[in-house]
């Protein structure tokens, strides 16, 4: 097909000028002024309680447990593991804060499959507004870790917890990666007569490890 | 999809009389509606966040060539392939186009409204490319070969009973299907092969974000992500008004957008794609190419239907809307039902194709009350009905109705004198019953309920009475 990409854009944007309006608007922030009156309550008086009232809720159904430091992790995925009577491997993808752990016995593998049962990833963030975890994709981080297994294992140092959604911005400025990925609870559905049931395409399960 | 907005009438009576569509409407709207009212009831300043969500929206299209023209350097800068579309038949053709260039030959696909209302199943089925949809509502929608009844959950005309029996015919090894729960898993099981073997994914985007070039998708179940991060392909078709000047904005929208779509606080997948994969990642597609579709957005620009661009399809007009409750979203005739449909339809082909979508309205007020982005949609659709007036698009007894009824009520001695031989006729046919069963003239109106018997005097005659006692 010959199409002529430039001449549709040249359509698109005679179309679309308008008479009244400036060559630059005004800046954007400026329209958000209030935005400390306009967001929502935080669920408890802390970042971190509301982080886990809102990840434990009845709608996210993640479950959370505060551990020491990274090298208590093995042993947390252990416990996951005999508790949800997982016997693979997790997969822990290349991330080196995980591959250099002192695993024991577990022996994770970096192979992820379509029927993954478990796999373990690092959030940059989490949000204490919607108890959501930030991951972002790339060399040592494989989107997919996030989204394909049945249990997800989801790890966030405790000083990563931001209280709101728009703080993530701040903190980590414009997307520099290629996916930012907010994962808020478990996988949910709600097509079948408006009934909310969990685990359609994404985890089922997501169990949120907070270090320090 | 096949409009039929023009057999509006003869699709309501079709809806009218289907049983299924009753339950599921009323399990799912119901539900949906105490949800949302929950969600805001614990909101502080709900109001103001409505106001800055129409802010935003306002902001993003009185700017839109400056923000579009941002967000394609950013999203070109960043790997992607932008292609502009004007019209349905090119959004499709360049789809095609892409998919045969890489020579894929199934694609997965993350529902999208913008898709449906351009045709694309239609093109993918018409180029032999294997189509399967991702999203549960519209897997069983594909499944029962069904449009979409509802924007944000499109299956709500399907009973779980129904569910269950297209899932037992078509899935290759079902679960035992008797709850809910089990019909998710069945689904899941699957679609999962097919995620794998998809040479493209496509989805549509919730947010075009203009400082970073990035698309912004929401899912609950998580199958957008699925979609763009296994095929080497990702494609992403979306209407040019949902272009937003950066992320803050973006956010505040989202805020609005859970909350009036199922009355939750934040969709569980809110992904942030910005670019093809770079080097050295595992997953995410090698190529990226988005498709910017105007399809009549911009003549919308420029006229009286303008405000319609801010919507961000939540879906909680429909929710809201006593008629769509009734008649369900298939009748409506197209993609868009409701509210925002009787609206966007007419813009999106022609009134003459949809004379009937913008009287379909108690004007009862509630959708616009709900509405995330303060759009006057009752204004519209009042100011819509004149349009099919002016253009003769009223016919039959409504017209002659409307005339003797205009007439009357320019002349008020002519209506009083109306009135005041109606009234007494009224009371007489009623023989001194509370109510009236079937009324001559009125036989449609009264076929299905009782008309009730007025008063002996007219509510002017009554005022003027009081009026004199009280002088």
């Amino acid at each position: 097909m010959a199409r002529d990409e430039q001449a549709a854009r040249t359509t698109l944007f005679a179309r679309l000028k308008q008479n009244t309006q400036q060559v630059t608007p005004p800046d954007p922030s400026s329209l958000l002024t209030d935005l400390g009156d306009i967001r929502p309550a935080l669920a408890a008086s802390t970042i971190i309680d509301s982080f886990i009232a809102k990840a434990t809720s009845e709608r996210l159904t993640a479950t959370v447990e505060e551990l020491a430091g990274w090298s208590a992790i093995p042993a947390a995925v252990a416990r996951y593991q005999l508790h949800n009577g997982i016997t693979a491997s997790p997969v822990t993808g290349p991330d080196p804060r995980l591959t250099g752990l002192a695993w024991g016995s577990i022996e994770p593998t970096q192979t992820l499959e379509p029927n993954t049962a478990l796999a373990v990833s690092v959030a940059d963030y989490g949000i204490a507004e919607t108890g959501s975890l930030v991951f972002t994709s790339g060399t040592e981080t494989p989107s997919l870790t996030n989204y394909l297994p049945l249990h997800h294992i989801a790890i966030v140092e405790r000083a990563k917890i931001l209280a709101y959604l728009d703080d993530y911005w701040r903190a980590a400025g414009p997307p520099d990666a290629r996916l930012v990925g907010f994962i808020t609870g478990t996988s949910g559905t709600a097509d079948i007569e408006g009934r909310n049931v969990r685990g359609a395409h994404g985890p089922r399960f997501l169990h949120i490890l907070i270090l320090g | 999809m096949q409009q039929t907005s023009h057999r509006f009438k003869d699709n309501v009576s079709v809806a009218l009389q289907d049983e299924n569509l009753k339950i599921g409407l009323t399990r799912t709207t119901n539900l949906l509606r105490n949800r949302r009212t929950e969600a805001y009831r614990n909101y502080p300043n709900f109001e103001a966040l409505r106001e800055a969500g129409k802010r935003i929206k306002d902001h993003a299209l009185d700017h839109i060539d400056f923000y579009l023209q941002q967000f394609i350097e950013n999203a070109e800068a960043a790997g992607c392939q932008v292609h502009v579309a004007l019209n349905k038949a090119e959004a499709c053709a360049i789809t095609v186009d892409i998919l045969n260039q890489h020579g894929a030959k199934s694609v997965t696909r993350a529902k999208s409204m913008l898709g449906e209302e351009i045709g694309l199943p239609a093109a993918l089925e018409a180029a032999g490319i294997t189509r399967v949809e991702t999203d549960l509502a519209e897997h069983i929608n594909q499944l029962s070969g069904d449009d979409p009844a509802h924007i944000v959950v499109p299956a709500l005309h399907k009973t779980h009973e129904q569910v269950r029996e297209l899932f037992r015919e078509n899935h290759a090894n079902p679960t035992d299907l008797v709850e809910i729960p089990a019909m998710v898993e069945s689904a899941r099981i699957e679609l999962r092969s097919k995620y794998v073997a998809a040479d493209a994914g496509i989805t549509g985007a919730n947010f075009l974000i203009a400082e970073s070039g990035t698309v912004c998708t929401v899912t609950n179940e998580g199958n957008a992500e699925l979609t763009t991060e296994l095929p080497k392909l990702h494609i992403v078709t979306a209407g040019i008004e949902k272009i937003v000047a950066n992320l803050d904005h973006t956010t505040t929208l989202l805020r609005l957008l859970a909350r009036s779509a199922l009355g939750t606080e934040f969709t569980q997948y809110t992904s942030f794609f910005t670019g093809p994969k770079r080097p050295g990642e595992r997953d995410g597609p090698e190529a990226m190419h988005i498709v910017l579709v105007d399809n009549r957005r911009s003549d919308m620009l420029h006229g009286g239907m303008r405000d319609m661009l801010r919507c961000i399809r939540c879906g909680a007009c429909m929710n809201h809307c006593p008629v769509y409750a009734q008649v369900g979203g298939h009748a409506y005739g197209f993609v868009y039902p409701g509210p925002m449909g009787a609206i966007l339809t007419p813009q999106l082909s022609s009134l003459e194709q949809a004379p009937d979508l913008p009287h379909a309205c108690t004007l009862n007020g509630s959708c616009q009350q709900v509405c995330p982005v303060k759009i006057p949609l009752t204004d519209m659709i009042r100011e819509l009905r004149v349009q099919t007036w002016e253009r003769g698009l009223v016919k039959g007894p409504a017209k002659i109705a409307l005339k003797l009824w205009a007439m009357a009520a320019k002349m008020p001695w002519l209506y009083r004198l109306g009135t005041r031989i109606a009234l007494p006729m009224m009371r007489l046919w009623a023989r001194g019953k509370p109510s009236i069963a079937s009324m001559p003239l009125a036989g449609g109106w009264t076929a299905a309920r009782d008309l009730p018997t007025p008063p002996a005097q007219s509510f002017m005659a009554q005022y003027a009475q009081k009026e004199k006692g009280q002088g």
